[in-house]
């Protein structure tokens, strides 16, 4: 038994430390300990198909991965943390973030989210994400522990110009290099798919510009038929295999995988015309898809139903897209794909609100989505959609420990994260914010 | 020294009559989130527009509507202290101090976020000039009196405001376009000497006023000075009649703006986003300004990379007078949501965060004593939710403003239904009355903006 | 100019009229187009015609005697004087010309290439110091005078008149304040003779100056006119103190800007304010008040529900004959927002509207773009829709000719067929807002310029010239 006996103590300090900042570590990683963990009289939510929370039970982790779960005793020399009282769930998985890519938005020398050119197959997000980020321990104190890192410009309504801008790579929220962070760098080829829009801005006379239907509609026709040739391009050199002396070219082995059907195309597409168009696309061409921001993918709920489609929506809280449309039309959307039969998952997108991601699945309960489907699709769903379903997503024997002790329910915004588990090492909740906390919730009262 | 010219044209009285609808509303059941006296139970009587019961044996007359709020929960209409919606434009960004443009001069009543944020219960916004200035525009606070003409939309009686704005903003730190002059300032040093000149400038133009009427009242003959409409807000800003609500982010620029204020007697009103409030919240509490803060942004800017979550419960803590606002049409749609991470991050009470999207933000707004709590003699702005607002799962349900329900989910529904058939009838219709479409492109097409009488028909 | 009358004058008269001058019907063959033009005949005995008087009277079989460029008489049955050049109208309709009551007309041929304001616009040629504030009287040209810069090089003159249209009102088009409308006849000759009342309103359009520029936004631009006609007034107080008696008084400083503004300050002359929507109706109509300004209001299209509004306040408004339609060049699966469908439907119902209100209105065509108008039509078409959307055919005419007459205080002068009216109106061979019916011909200052196929030919090539380019 370690000195963390006093287990109800070091939750009740790690709550503190979260909520009031009286015990936070002034040592980032003090908390991590290697080592035997268990988790001792917490409610259990395995999230395992069909089984039911475990009212009381512990967990026990070892060199990363969960080895018991029930009614087990503790393990000679592991680490107890009690969480009587207290809910343990999968780690959330945020499943497009740009998290790592980008610290301060508006300074360009920080932002490492899109390289130039429409063709980048062959760079990976992993890359550049910068271990260090600040949003980071923002994001894993509530409860993200990770996350699908996507390069390119993600946000908005066809507002990033199209193409292929690089592999997402999932990373544990954790790790003292981005090596250690690494759960799949190649998790996904990510494609911004061209959007038909007779409206644009131009950036350089700052003047909305327009251009007639057809105009419109013959840039899209190309921009497609080039994506189709590039990807003819890489089944030619895919074909011709290392027999062929010629010359690497790293953007068409890149696409390789694609081709062959191992790593799924996660294309960008918001409007219902440019969705069935990704979805025609990857038909003829024989490649998985996963649609991501989907804002009207409600549109088209029957195709993606009927062609297996799964959806990785944008922000649930976001304007509808159009005036008449229903206010609440991005918070109905998730519960009525569900409905259809379509699989979902949440992501923010983004880096610095990847700490809200639960209530982006949050809000669409109140709006039709199931609770239960709600929490699924920021753990399982996302799992089970990057492969990744034999480590991750439920709370299993053998599975990878990244995993979630909270007060409640973790959709609701009063919950509080109590400790956060990733890749088997309890990490510490102190950040940014609560240093910064701390540091001026003690400034003495001025003179 | 806001005297207007007789109007040759007079304003018909229409325009001034405040949009109440002489009706009784009781509703009854749910649990009443009073914000100001605890929670409560109902129910709620509502007559000409104003709370006039709340719990406790009610005398309802004869005719009076119902509403049942069983099992749900109704608080204050939700008060948004900074919006940017309803206006048609919100930038003046040409000038270093734009304090005589308006947003009430292009309140627009069709702005479909109106509704929106209505159906997330919020009743009044206050809706600011951008912060592309130092001294920026003058604000109006609306209520969201859906359907209402922009001048109706007015809260009337509400004080008026003025927006200023430091740091990277009106600096205009991220760069000017080649072969454009920059406008100063291009310094935080600059923007209070902007703010410090303009103040100047006021009071010599007041004083240029004053002298004039000792000079007339004298019997002098002397030719009256010139009404400059840039300045005149910012006199009724050294007189206390005129809100400043000033955007910052870092500590040090908040002090500088306290500091200049009071160098002229004025008293900020609010200080908004202030997101590094929490590090000289003892500074603003002296100074008596509230804080109108965002709930959990950060990081999109240098200024804002030092911004926490803890950030109102800090400011509230050190005895400042905290509200979160949304800055955004999308986040006024769940102010409940992000009322509620002050709970969670800061610890403050459930009723102290409903108090942070209502009471305080009308107190902010200087419009405590009409709206923001539910109590007797206030308007009968409401937004009943089907479960606590401050869940993640809450819905909001109904909201009424002035006592007239302008949202429910129900009515909601029915005007979906008739808008499509509005739709399809007038689509049918058009496709009859307009021209086909134009053939292939390529043929000269008339552009946008053909200018007047631009090409002549001839008869055909 | 006469270019009306290239192809010949007898051609254009097709099967209307047999012209009876005092010698014999061979003088009246022999007359060329030329002496039509340049000197025509100067009196005109119009008989047998429904005479519509534009006042609300109608004449069952009229006759109009015109001289010198004026009316003589309207009467009924009479044979006119002896010795004049007559034309049988029997079964044909007698109106007063039209007037289209704002626009450009005359001033965008080739002598009118000085555009006011453009100089002000950033992005249009060398950027200019930016204004930066009201001081700087940003896009302001109210010593512009269309009278001033009328010229007959413009070829929509022609196209106009053809359509029935003998009256315009012209003003610059560039800038905040563009400076001041001309009241002007569409005839031919020296443009000096055209103009009827040569400084009727002040034109006001809301136009930003950019983001560097004062006024860079809506707000700015209200903020600015606001603060302009306030010094304007101002302006005029320390003037006339000053001439009262300057002895002891700063001299106030001239401004080219401020002193043609006086009259509209103090609400003596008419300001033209921009108003499509009914929430800009409201906002001109409240800013005027604000203001002490006298408007007329423009565009109109959303005037429906602002009819009662309008009436209330007793502000006229010139309505926009370019009905929004549908973006021809639209992305077919693109939802137009509900909001654009009813404006699109309501337009044309506005006169109606307007008219049973009692609201006094104009028309004109304004620019196409705003709401979706294209510019499609002409506007005797534009009209004919809104009286099938039940404008009463008397208050479209009154709209047409009188209205903006009495709007533009020139009612005195024309709009109606009165004795000593100004002698501008037209013959048609049915009633004018029938389908098919044709005008069969135009006076302007009581000389006749027929509908020639000359023009009407070049109409195409007109609008496919100037379309692409319009006035940006």
């Amino acid at each position: 038994m370690n000195s963390e006996r006093t287990s109800k103590t070091a939750a009740t300090a790690g709550l503190l430390a979260a909520a009031f900042g009286l015990a936070a570590a002034a040592d980032a990683r003090a908390g991590q300990q290697e080592g035997a963990w268990v988790i001792e009289n917490a409610r259990i939510h395995t999230l395992v198909e069909g089984a039911d929370p475990i009212e009381s039970g512990s967990i026990v982790i070892r060199d990363g991965r969960i080895v018991e779960i029930g009614e087990v005793s503790a393990p000679e020399g592991a680490t107890v943390v009690d969480a009587s009282g207290l809910d343990v769930f999968p780690g959330l998985m945020d499943s497009v973030s740009q998290l790592g890519l980008t610290e301060i938005g508006a300074i360009a020398a920080t932002v490492d989210t899109a390289e130039l050119g429409e063709m980048n197959p062959h760079l990976k997000a992993a890359t550049a994400i910068h271990p260090a980020s600040e949003h980071l321990p923002v994001a894993r104190a509530n409860g993200i522990t990770h996350a699908v890192v996507a390069p390119g410009r993600l946000g908005g309504f066809g507002g990033g110009g199209s193409g292929i801008s690089g592999q997402a790579s999932i990373v544990h929220l954790d790790g003292w290099t981005v090596e250690e962070m690494d759960i799949e760098a190649g998790a996904g080829m990510v494609l911004s798919w061209p959007t038909l829009s007779t409206r644009s801005f131009n950036p350089a006379t700052f003047q909305p510009e327009r251009r007639s239907f057809r105009e419109a509609q013959e840039a899209y026709d190309k921009a497609v038929a080039e994506l189709g040739e590039v990807l003819a391009a890489a089944r030619r050199y895919h074909e011709a295999g290392s027999a062929d002396s010629r010359r690497r070219d790293v953007r068409l082995e890149a696409l390789s995988p694609v081709i062959r059907g191992e790593m799924p195309l996660l294309i960008l597409a918001n409007r219902a015309r440019e969705i069935r168009g990704a979805v025609e696309f990857t038909k003829e061409q024989g490649v998985r898809m996963i649609l991501l921001g989907g804002a009207e993918a409600w549109e088209v709920t029957d195709l993606l139903a009927e062609e297996d489609i799964p959806v990785i929506l944008g922000p649930t809280q976001r304007l509808p897209g159009h005036e008449d449309d229903p206010y609440d039309r991005p918070f109905t959307t998730p519960g009525e794909l569900h409905a259809a039969g379509v699989t979902v998952a949440f992501a923010t997108f983004g880096s610095s609100n990847s700490r809200l991601l639960p209530y982006e699945a949050g809000h669409a309960v109140g709006y039709g989505l199931p609770q239960d489907a709600a929490i699924r699709a920021i753990t399982t769903v996302p799992a089970q959609l990057f492969g990744l379903e034999e480590d991750f997503g439920t709370l299993e024997e053998g599975k990878v420990a990244n995993l979630i002790v909270v007060n409640g329910d973790p959709l609701e915004i009063r919950t509080e994260v109590h400790h956060v588990f990733v890749n088997g090492v309890r990490v510490p909740l102190d950040n940014r914010h609560l240093r910064l906390y701390n540091e001026y919730r003690n400034r003495p009262r001025p003179r | 020294m806001r005297r207007q010219r007789m109007a040759a044209l007079t304003l018909p009285a229409v325009l001034l009559a405040a949009p109440l609808a002489a009706q009784t509303t009781v509703i009854r059941g749910g649990t009443v989130l009073t914000v100001t006296n605890g929670v409560s139970e109902g129910p709620i009587l509502i007559e000409d527009g104003k709370i006039t019961a709340v719990g406790g044996e009610v005398h309802v007359p004869d005719g009076a509507e119902e509403v049942d709020a069983t099992g749900m929960f109704i608080m204050p209409g939700i008060v948004d202290a900074h919006s940017h919606i309803a206006a048609e434009s919100i930038n003046e960004g040409s000038v270093s101090v734009s304090s005589m443009t308006g947003t009430g001069d292009v309140v627009d009543p069709y702005d479909i976020n109106i509704y929106r944020e209505l159906a997330g219960g919020v009743t009044t916004s206050n809706i600011l000039h951008g912060s592309a200035n130092p001294i920026g525009g003058m604000n109006v606070i609306i209520k969201h009196r859906w359907g209402a003409d922009a001048a109706e939309l007015v809260f009337e009686g509400a004080p008026p405001g003025i927006k200023f704005a430091l740091g990277e903003n009106p600096k205009r730190s991220r760069g000017t376009p080649p072969g454009v002059q920059p406008r100063y300032p291009a310094t935080r040093m600059g923007v209070v000497d902007v703010i410090r000149q303009a103040f100047l400038e006021a009071e010599a133009y007041r004083q240029e006023f004053r002298d004039y009427e000792a000079a007339k009242a004298r019997g002098e003959r002397l030719l009256p000075p010139r009404r400059d409409m840039k300045l005149e807000p910012l006199v009724e800003v050294l007189e206390g009649t005129r809100l400043v609500h000033a955007h910052c982010y870092r500590q040090d620029e908040i002090l500088q703006l306290l500091r200049v204020a009071e160098e002229f007697g004025v008293r900020i009103a609010t200080l908004q986003h202030v997101l590094e409030g929490y590090k000289v919240a003892d500074e603003i509490a002296a100074h008596g300004a509230g804080a109108s803060t965002f709930s959990d942004w950060w990081a999109y800017k240098v200024e804002a990379y030092d911004a926490i979550p803890h950030n109102a419960a800090l400011m509230a803590e050190r005895g400042v007078l905290v509200s979160i606002n949304s800055d955004s049409a999308e986040e006024a749609r769940h102010l409940n949501q992000e009322a509620a991470k002050t709970v969670k991050w800061g610890g403050m009470t459930e009723e102290q965060a409903l108090a942070t999207i209502t009471i305080n933000a009308a107190i902010h707004l200087g419009v405590g004593d009409r709206v923001g709590s539910i109590e007797v003699g206030k308007d009968a702005d409401l937004a009943i939710f089907d479960r606590h607002p401050l869940s993640t799962y809450a819905v909001n349900q109904m909201t009424f403003v002035d006592g007239r329900m302008l949202f429910s989910r129900e009515k909601d529904r029915a005007m979906r239904e008739s808008a499509a058939a509005e739709r399809a009838d007038l689509e049918a219709k058009l496709a009859e009355s307009e021209p086909p479409r134009r053939g292939p492109p390529g043929r000269g097409t008339p552009g946008p903006g053909a200018g007047p009488s631009g090409s002549e028909g001839g008869r055909r | 100019m006469s270019s009306l009358f290239r192809r010949g004058a007898v051609r254009g008269l097709g099967p209307l009229v047999v012209l009876v001058l005092a010698g014999g019907p061979a003088e009246a063959a022999q007359l060329s187009s030329r002496a039509v033009a340049d000197a025509g005949p100067r009196e005109w005995a119009i008989t047998g015609g429904m005479v519509h008087r534009g006042d609300g009277t109608v004449i069952a079989e009229g006759t109009v005697v015109l001289r010198d460029g004026l009316i003589v008489s309207v009467d009924e049955g009479s044979a006119g004087p002896a010795g004049v050049f007559r034309l049988d109208a029997s079964g044909k309709h007698v109106y007063p010309g039209f007037v289209t009551a704002l626009g450009d007309l005359g001033l965008r041929g080739g002598s009118a290439a000085e555009r006011p304001g453009r100089a002000a616009r950033p992005g249009a040629g060398a950027p200019p110091t930016p204004s930066r504030g009201p001081e700087d009287r940003p896009g302001t040209f109210s010593w512009q005078l269309a009278a001033d810069s009328l010229t007959l090089d413009d070829d929509r003159i022609a196209a106009r008149r053809t359509a029935g249209f003998t009256s315009a009102v012209s003003v610059p088009s560039r800038g905040i304040v563009s400076g001041r409308a001309a009241f002007v006849n569409l005839g031919a000759g020296d443009p000096r003779d055209l103009v009827v009342g040569g400084d009727q309103a002040v034109m006001v359009r809301l136009e930003t100056l950019g983001f560097r520029s004062f006024p860079g936004s809506a707000m700015g631009v209200i903020a600015y006119i606001r603060q302009l006609f306030l010094d304007a007034a101002h302006y005029d107080e320390v003037w006339r103190l000053y001439e009262e008696d300057p002895t002891g008084l700063a001299r106030p400083r001239h401004d080219r800007a401020l002193a043609p503004l006086v009259l509209a300050a103090a609400g003596e002359q008419p300001v033209l304010l921009p108003a499509n929507l009914d929430k800009e109706i409201r906002r001109m109509v409240r800013l005027a008040a604000e203001l002490g300004l006298r408007p007329i209001l423009y565009g109109g299209h959303e005037a429906a529900p602002a009819a009662g509004f309008l009436a209330d306040a007793g502000v006229p408004i010139l309505v926009d004959l370019n009905w929004p339609q549908a973006d021809p060049d639209a992305d077919p699966e693109a939802r137009v927002p509900l909001r654009e469908l009813r404006l699109r439907d309501a337009a044309p119902a506005g006169p109606a509207a307007l008219a049973a209100a009692g609201v006094q209105f104009g028309f004109y065509r304004g620019e196409s773009g705003r709401s979706g108008g294209r510019g499609s039509g002409d506007d005797l078409a534009a009209v004919r829709t809104a009286v099938e959307r039940g404008l009463d055919r008397e208050a479209a005419l009154t709209a047409l000719t009188s209205a903006p007459a009495e709007i533009f205080g020139v009612a005195d002068r024309v709009g109606t067929l009165a004795a000593g009216k100004i002698a501008n109106l037209l013959i048609t061979d049915g009633d004018i807002f029938d389908e098919g019916t044709r005008i069969e011909a135009v006076f302007v200052d009581g000389v006749i310029h027929y509908p020639d196929s000359a023009a009407s030919e070049t109409d195409d090539d007109a609008g496919a010239r100037e379309a692409p380019g319009g006035n940006r």
